[in-house]
């Protein structure tokens, strides 16, 4: 008997994954070697590009100097020191032009390249143009709130499809096309219909948090969700904690038992991930966890 | 497998997909024997035999000698698992009062029935066994790899010798 030798048949298909995990890593590396390097770069345009304001006045060039900084800070807060580059210009409205800059660089952030560019220059044109000031104090008190509208696209695949929102009411007075990008979120203000849209269309899913596979109640034995509409081309994935997937169905009615292919898997908790189309075939996508007892 | 040997850590230095095929179909049933003794059900097994080679074809490069890729997978996986029972030290205490989902066949001394008896040990005493017993890594090395005492560690593991006696006495 030697222990060391004992071997066993791993299921088919790990390969793959392994693959596709080992894609994601290097993909995943890649990006933050591009970010990086176009963060810095970004970092050196402003500086190089700011050498000239800087001749014409002095206190622009002060203000400059806090922006060396990101350079060992990550992407996401680049926004902050443009906005503290506007700060000795406009030193009330502050605030608005951090949710304005905030809401420019929501946008572009898919591409890690032109992010930081975009992000960087913008202060300068609203450096140079004084127009912005008194549009930025219209503002309502609640700006914040349209600066959510279009970060959501992003976020939710949901609202992908109704990416026309801010695009259609930018056209009410705008006394400068330069900063049609400052001007979206307190131009779609006037109106909060998309948003209810969203409320009418939304799914309710019930599913069950705790399944006990073994136990006395029948209701409680199998994983399955409810729903308060009709929908269609549903799919259904289960993952373990370590992101492999152990079940998948295309039936709304399907109803797990805490197997993988036959056997019965640990105790433990569970993601389940559902996607798909409610009445007005809009694309949904609901998540949880589901702890299973033995 | 053993000319082409050169040739398919080579090729998974460079990143190609057949290599690291034909690496993983060679060696993936002496890892997952390696992770099935850590652990306490064939799924985690798996989960650490996957991230086990996640490691191997991400650290190829620093592999010197191709002739000994065996040994040094199996010493990636035991790492692995080493790390798995560190990390899993908080709730073990959850796990251990769970008797694993197995029936034992009844030939209680081939090596498949114990590995099976080795998966109910507790986590801690499942590792210290398999360290010592299985590996026959010296004491004061498994006592600094774990960062306990050389005594604590002989406690474990006559506990579990103990444990492993009464399983396999059971099933006869």
């Amino acid at each position: 008997m030697n222990l060391k030798q004992y071997t066993a048949q791993p299921d088919p298909g790990l390969f793959d994954t392994i693959q596709r995990r080992l894609r994601r890593r290097r993909l995943l590396r890649r990006a933050g070697v591009v970010a990086a390097v176009a963060l810095v770069a970004g970092v050196a345009a402003l500086l190089v590009v700011g050498r000239p304001d800087a001749t014409v006045a002095g206190p622009q060039m002060a203000a400059l100097q806090p922006d060396a900084r990101p350079v060992i800070a990550p992407a996401a807060p680049a926004s902050q020191p443009s906005a503290a580059v506007a700060d000795p210009v406009h030193p009330q409205p502050a605030a608005a032009a951090t949710a304005a800059t905030t809401a420019t660089t929501a946008a572009p952030s898919h591409s890690p390249l032109s992010a930081p560019h975009s992000s960087l220059l913008t202060p300068h044109s609203s450096l140079r143009a004084p127009s912005p000031q008194p549009d930025i104090e219209r503002l309502p008190s609640q700006q914040p709130l349209p600066v959510v509208a279009p970060a959501l696209p992003a976020s939710s695949p949901a609202m992908a499809e109704v990416p026309s929102i801010p695009s259609v009411p930018a056209a009410d007075a705008s006394p400068d096309p330069s900063h049609s990008s400052l001007l979206t979120p307190h131009s779609s203000l006037p109106t909060p219909a998309p948003k209810s849209e969203v409320e009418t269309t939304d799914v309710n899913v019930w599913a069950p948090n705790v399944i006990i596979p073994d136990g006395d109640q029948e209701e409680n034995r199998t994983f399955s969700l409810r729903f308060s509409d009709e929908v269609t081309g549903f799919k259904l994935y289960i993952f373990n904690r370590n992101g492999r997937q152990v079940a998948y169905s295309n039936d709304p009615a399907y109803r797990w038992d805490a197997t993988h292919s036959g056997t019965r898997l640990p105790q433990g908790t569970y993601v389940w991930v559902a996607q798909f189309r409610d009445s007005h075939d809009r694309p949904v996508q609901k998540k949880g966890t589901v702890t299973v007892l033995r | 497998m053993e000319p082409d040997l050169t040739q398919i850590v080579e090729g998974c230095r460079r990143g190609d997909p057949r290599s690291q095929r034909a690496l993983y179909d060679a060696l993936a049933p002496m890892a997952l024997g390696v992770c099935m003794r850590y652990t306490r059900d064939r799924h985690t097994a798996q989960d650490l035999m996957q991230d086990g080679f996640i490691k191997v074809f991400e650290n190829i490069s620093r592999l010197r000698k191709p002739e000994s890729l065996g040994a040094w997978v199996y010493q990636v996986m035991v790492n692995r698992c080493i790390n798995h029972c560190k990390q899993q030290r908080p709730t073990a205490s959850l796990d251990d009062n769970v008797p694993p989902p197995v029936s034992l066949p009844l030939d209680p001394f081939a090596d498949q029935e114990i590995v099976l008896a080795l998966q109910q040990l507790p986590p801690q005493q499942r590792l210290v066994f398999n360290l010592i017993e299985v590996e026959d890594r010296p004491y004061d090395e498994v006592a600094a790899t774990l960062r306990c005492s050389e005594v604590n560690l002989r406690a474990l593991l006559s506990r579990a010798k103990a444990r492993l006696r009464d399983i396999l006495n059971e099933t006869k």
